[in-house]
């Protein structure tokens, strides 16, 4: 068991080795960290040459932890991902089925614009992500754990892409969206990469530790006030709900899932240990919403044609739904 | 399942409604209290460490709103007090007075029980800290999540460091050297952590949280404490009790006790019979008195009754004469309107009578009352100085004016003016003997004499005065305006002359109400003033210094000038020591007014 300073000390070593490749996006290093804690996955997104890929290698070498790379790519298959099974020949001659493992076994796995690929390859994740199995044929093969799948998207570029289906959007524990960095931290970018040398990430972390922060983290006492103000908000994003905003009848086709609530609360939890907080408290709350549920929620066509985001969605319902029932 | 839901129902809709009526306040949120969804067992949870150290705050906040609680609803008592003793006590006079208290003391009970029902819990109590000192839900979290075994021991943070410091404490469980410590006593797991923390945190409270005192909604409550309390002061009566018809007990003035017993009647009171001209009688109804004093010289300038309303209509049969036109006048300026039908009252001879002696009321025509003395510039000039503040109600006050000191044309000002807003139907009544220096419709702003003056041209004047549909309103304005006059003379507040209810104008013969009250046919408003003073006033008008004679529409019997024995109720107060003071036939005549035919 580890203890919650501890948990702390360990958190801030790790952002700070992710500090020394990416400059800036601490808000999206903390999230990710925060889906790694709570075991869940990650879906980046941002234009291109933003970092993203940097992140996730970052964060596999500061976590010590296998890494495998996936680039999605329209004629990519399942098998290429999950593994496929190979008739092999022993030294006796004898031949058999033996099943050849794909990139997807590794504790973090790097899904590069898996956007790219076509449902029916993005949905061998399906499986990996949810029960960090993997089945060829008649034989599940378990995952290493911790399994971790940062999964990168362009939003912008649209041609040749094939948007991912909810079942799997909701699978991701976050959604983080990776923005352009400012002023100083592209000059800092610039003078860090103009220099040829690297800097190389230590681990500072194993497996264990990140399951034992995990663990632990779980273990955040949480009020049943606060989780009531998490499932308001989640149940606020579903139009057939009661008592829900304007803005969601208007706008969201297609409300957060349960998964959407367990990932708040998580979320919650976990930020508040890397805040020094024992317990969860609204602000925890308030803080994984956008992250938890824009890629939960889907917006109907109105929305699309008045220009309306999830984020805008998101805040207004933040908004109107109060910390305390009426 | 279905009892649930109304019992769930039921108690959302309370606390919307505490909520709403905690609007505002800054223990609004507390009243809604722990979620449905997951009702917390900390206040079961006695044995929580933090059950003790919480129960100060709650007791606190429990007081601060119901500071706030019962002043609101103590303020909302009030204002319905106000409103109801204020604005509807014109329309609806006779207010019962359950319909007056009864939501008042409803309002007060339900405060109450709001009160005592709505105590805080101590989960309530632990989220407004949390709230309050922004301590992000940890009290609330420790409250509830807490063993309920635990023991506070286990969570204390040894006093030698008062708190846990995050950074450099440990757990025993993965640090034993710190667990030996006896700066370190780290409860383990997380929660047992988490409620240490939230101890000291509770620890460090300020108790009480602050010092802000509800003094806005107490001062609040205090302001409509008071305003209710002396609206209800001055409030119209109860509602009336009947009383035996004709034998109502004069004595009932506790002046009178002193007083012969032998109380002139109507009809043994000379002057005080109806006409045996029927076309001169004024026809009296339920409510309706007409004052008909015996002899003016007697009487004249000592003391004047207004009465109650006649009903539209009733006026204008003809004028009854009225030979104590001076000394008894009845009837509010909103009478002397009636004067549109009143005036008919005024056959000339009984005109000019009443002319005179109200003319005589220069003081008392700005009060609405006669005169003492005719056309003398000392009573004239307190019936000035008082009918100025109001230049649009001229009053009587022929003494500042020399040319109208003539008592008879003094005394007309009000009715004049009265007529002269209700359609000019005096035309021939009794102002048309008064004389206008000023010229028929250049009343002098702002003086008295010249507008009593006009009262005498009050006929002319009517002539050119609006329709009669706007009676009302002159009536009521005139008796606002005679009201006032009445007050700085006497220096009694009669609250109801005040409100206007009672014309004060000096009409001549004309004592009638108010054409307002005259339309309806109601009895509102009947004073009586001895001595230039109003004597008495509403039935409500409890002034310390008068003494009730009658309560209102308790005294039986045909009003004074009332033809036939028509019934007339009157209600008012005679003060104690002026009707002590006055001689016994004026006694005899006040006790007649009230009286109503008991014998002489």
């Amino acid at each position: 068991m580890i203890s919650p300073e501890e948990f702390q000390a360990t958190a801030r070593r790790i952002l700070e080795e992710i500090s020394t490749v990416i400059v800036g996006q601490e808000a999206v290093a903390r999230g990710v960290l925060i889906a790694l804690v709570g075991g869940g996955h990650v879906l980046l997104e941002g234009v291109p040459g933003l970092g993203k890929t940097s992140l996730v290698r970052a964060f596999a070498g500061a976590l010590d932890l296998q890494f495998g790379r996936i680039q999605f790519t329209p004629d990519l298959m399942p098998a290429d991902i999950t593994g496929t099974s190979i008739v092999s020949e022993d030294e006796m001659g004898r031949r058999s089925l033996s099943f050849q493992k794909g990139p997807i076994f590794a504790n973090i796995v790097l899904a590069d614009e898996i956007n790219r690929a076509t449902p029916k390859t993005q949905s061998a994740l399906l499986e990996a992500m949810q029960e960090c199995t993997v089945t060829a044929g008649t034989t599940s093969h378990p995952l290493p754990a911790p399994f971790f799948v940062l999964a990168t998207q362009n939003p912008i570029e649209m041609e040749g892409t094939y948007p991912l289906p909810e079942a799997q959007l909701d699978r991701f524990f976050f959604k983080l969206v990776i923005t352009y960095p400012y002023r100083g931290e592209l000059a800092t970018i610039v003078r860090r990469t103009g220099s040829g040398e690297m800097p190389v990430v230590r681990g500072v972390a194993g497996g264990e530790t990140l399951l034992a922060m995990s663990r632990l983290a779980r273990e955040v006492p949480m009020a049943s006030h606060v989780l009531d103000y998490a499932v308001r908000i989640v149940l606020a994003t579903q139009p057939n709900s009661p008592d829900v905003p304007e803005v969601t009848r208007k706008y969201i086709r297609i409300g957060a899932s349960p998964r959407g609530a367990q990932a708040i609360a998580l979320a919650g939890r976990i930020g508040s240990l890397l805040d020094g907080r024992y317990n969860l408290s609204y602000d925890d709350v308030r803080a994984a919403v956008h992250p938890a549920l824009r890629h939960r929620i889907s917006l109907n066509f109105e929305a699309q044609t008045h220009g309306i985001t999830t984020d805008t969605v998101l805040d207004e319902i933040v908004q109107t739904v109060r910390e305390v029932p009426n | 399942m279905a009892r649930e839901d109304l019992t769930r129902r039921a108690h959302t809709t309370l606390r919307r409604a505490v909520a709403l009526i905690m609007a505002r306040s800054d223990y609004q949120y507390l009243l809604l209290g722990a979620p449905r969804l997951l009702p917390a067992a900390a206040d079961r949870a006695n044995d929580n460490p933090l059950v003790e150290p919480i129960r100060p705050y709650r007791r606190w906040l429990w007081r601060q709103r119901s500071i706030v609680t019962l002043a609101r609803f103590l303020g909302l008592a009030m204002a319905y007090l106000v409103a109801v003793n204020v604005l509807l006590r014109d329309a609806v006079p006779s207010l019962p007075p359950i319909l007056i208290w009864f939501p008042v003391i409803a309002c007060v009970l339900a405060g109450a029980w709001l009160v005592r029902s709505n105590r805080p819990s101590l989960a309530e109590t632990a989220r407004w800290l949390d709230r309050e000192f922004e301590l992000h839900e940890q009290l609330g979290t420790a409250l509830e999540c807490t063993p309920s075994q635990l023991q506070g021991q286990s969570l204390v943070i040894h006093h030698p460091r008062p708190i846990v410091h995050p950074a450099t404490a440990v757990s025993p469980t993965t640090r034993p050297e710190a667990a030996s410590s006896a700066g370190y006593v780290q409860p383990d797991p997380l929660a047992q952590r988490q409620a240490a923390r939230a101890l000291a945190r509770l620890q460090q409270l300020p108790y009480p949280p602050w010092q802000k005192r509800q003094r806005g909604s107490v001062l609040l409550a205090l302001v409509l404490l008071l305003a209710g309390f002396f609206s209800t002061r001055y409030a119209a009566p109860a509602a009336p009790t009947a009383a035996p018809q004709g034998s109502y007990p004069l004595t009932q003035a506790r002046s009178t006790g002193s007083l012969p017993q032998a109380i002139p009647t109507q009809a043994s009171l000379a002057g005080l019979s109806p006409s045996a001209d029927g076309s001169a009688k004024v026809p009296a109804t339920k409510g309706d008195t007409h004052a008909s004093p015996p002899a003016q010289s007697s009487l004249s300038g000592s003391f004047q009754i207004r009465s109650s309303p006649q009903p539209a209509g009733s006026g204008g049969t003809g004028p009854a004469p009225n030979p104590l036109a001076g000394s008894l006048t009845g009837g509010s300026a909103g009478s002397t309107v009636n004067g549109a039908r009143s005036s008919n009252a005024g056959p000339s001879g009984a005109a000019q009578q009443l002319q005179a002696g109200s003319g005589n009321g220069s003081k008392s025509g700005a009060q609405g009352q006669t005169g003492q003395s005719t056309g003398s510039g000392k009573n004239g000039s307190p019936a000035n100085q008082s009918g100025q503040p109001n230049a649009q109600q001229p009053q009587s006050g022929p003494s500042q004016n020399p040319q109208t000191g003539s008592p008879a044309q003094g005394s007309k000002t009000q009715s004049s003016q009265d007529q002269s807003q209700q359609g000019g139907q005096q035309t021939s009544g009794p102002n048309t003997s008064g004389k206008n220096p000023f010229g028929e419709d250049t009343p002098p702003p702002g003086t008295k004499g010249s507008q009593s003056g006009q009262n005498g041209q009050g006929g002319t004047k009517s002539a050119h005065a609006p329709a009669q549909g706007q009676s009302s309103a002159a009536s009521s304005q005139s008796g606002s305006t005679g009201n006032g006059s009445g007050q700085s003379e006497n220096g009694l507040q009669d609250p109801r002359t005040q409100r206007g209810n009672t014309g004060s104008g000096t009409g001549p013969t004309q004592n009638r109400p108010g054409s307002q009250q005259a339309e309806s046919g109601q009895v509102k408003v009947t004073q009586v003033t001895v001595n230039g003073k109003p004597a008495i006033g509403s039935g409500n008008a409890q002034s310390p210094d008068l003494v009730p004679v009658a309560p209102y529409e308790v005294a039986p019997g045909p009003g004074l000038g009332a033809p036939n024995g028509e019934s007339s109720t009157v209600e008012g107060y005679v003060p104690e020591a002026d009707i002590s003071s006055l001689p016994p036939d004026e006694q005899a005549l006040i006790r007649a007014y009230f009286n109503g035919g008991s014998g002489s």
